[in-house]
């Protein structure tokens, strides 16, 4: 059980990585036109808010176990 | 023992409601009544509303019209930007405003005093919480998920007609249209037809994906950030919790945004005519 919750707790790593993505793209982005700002914020906010789904569905797993 | 110095007073919590009180065969959970709490809520809001709006006149117009009519415009213009069509936004706009509304404030009325430090006791005689996150509670996402999702279906197969909503999936009358233009090589799209059965069986499951998806986003963040709370109580009395709910709220509120884009795109696929 132990072990598996470890396993688990191993999709956070794909996690941050996405959220890492969708940073650096969005920075990229407003470096290279800073008008885009406004818009780009909530569009950031709520990306990151998606990519951080599958680090739930592993919260919800690791409940379940 | 656990001899770590950040650790939980208490063990940790079930995925779940817990009873108040039991009524025959009709039970009484805390989400329950933290649903009331947000429906009473957002009641007032509308009461309130509803009277600014019939006091304002032509030269007068009162603070709450404004403020109403602003969040309503943004509303509007984000819909907007993931529909990409304005006629389609005004007839989803209610449906969206409304669970907009509702999921944001079951995900953030709790942590207002007085509401987040009341408790009663039940029968058993333990001391539980009188409200408590209503979107932590699998049943009540599933519940909105999953009815959102098959009313999108129910309007895309009004909207379309019964022959473009099961050719979207399952394309048997394409195909019989391609067999009666040319009825000679009808065997040359069989295969395609085979491959395009595989697509909509990966579909509908993708459908039944979409409905768990979407409610077990909202609950698992509600409940990551009630459990965290419990554990950081469990470690700081003060200042700390404050930050942590703090967050709260901008979680909160960005779930509840995240779940109406969702939605309101699940609608736009559905009703939009030139899939």
């Amino acid at each position: 059980m132990e072990i598996a919750q470890s396993l688990i707790i191993l999709s956070m790593i794909g996690t941050s990585l996405g959220q890492a993505i969708v940073l650096y793209s969005a920075f990229n982005a407003i470096g290279r036109n800073p008008e885009l700002e406004k818009t780009l914020f909530t569009k950031v906010l709520i990306g990151a808010a998606l990519v951080e789904t599958t680090a739930i569905y592993a919260l919800v797993a690791f409940f379940s176990i | 023992m656990n001899s770590s110095w950040f650790r939980l007073e208490n063990e940790l919590p079930d995925i779940g409601a817990d009873v108040i009180a039991r009524f025959g065969d009709f039970t009484l959970t805390n989400t329950v009544t933290s649903g009331l709490l947000t429906t009473a809520v957002v009641s007032l809001i509308a009461l309130i509303a509803t009277l600014a709006f019939k006091r304002s006149s032509e030269h007068h117009v009162s603070n709450v019209q404004i403020m109403i009519e602003y969040a309503y415009v943004t509303l509007e213009d984000f819909v907007t930007q993931i529909t990409q069509d304005t006629r389609l936004t005004y007839k989803i706009l209610p449906l969206i405003t409304t669970i907009f509304v509702y999921v944001a404030l079951s995900n953030i009325i709790v942590l207002f005093p007085p509401f987040n430090f009341m408790s009663v006791e039940t029968e058993g005689g333990e001391v539980v919480d009188l409200f408590i996150t209503h979107t932590s509670d699998i049943s009540v996402t599933f519940g909105i998920g999953a009815s959102l999702v098959l009313l999108s279906h129910l309007i895309g197969l009004t909207t379309k007609g019964a022959v473009k909503y099961v050719d979207q999936y399952f394309p048997i009358f394409t195909l019989l249209r391609s067999m009666l233009r040319e009825p000679l090589k009808f065997y040359i799209h069989i295969p395609v037809f085979f491959f395009n059965l595989f697509l909509g069986m990966l579909d509908l499951i993708g459908e039944i994906g979409k409905s768990i998806s979407l409610s077990f986003r909202l609950f698992g963040n509600m409940f990551a950030g009630d459990l965290m709370m419990k554990f950081i109580l469990g470690s700081f009395a003060i200042l700390i919790p404050a930050v942590w709910g703090l967050y709260g709220l901008v979680a909160g509120g960005i779930q509840a945004i995240v779940f109406a884009a969702l939605v309101s795109s699940y609608f736009a696929t559905q009703m939009s005519d030139d899939s």
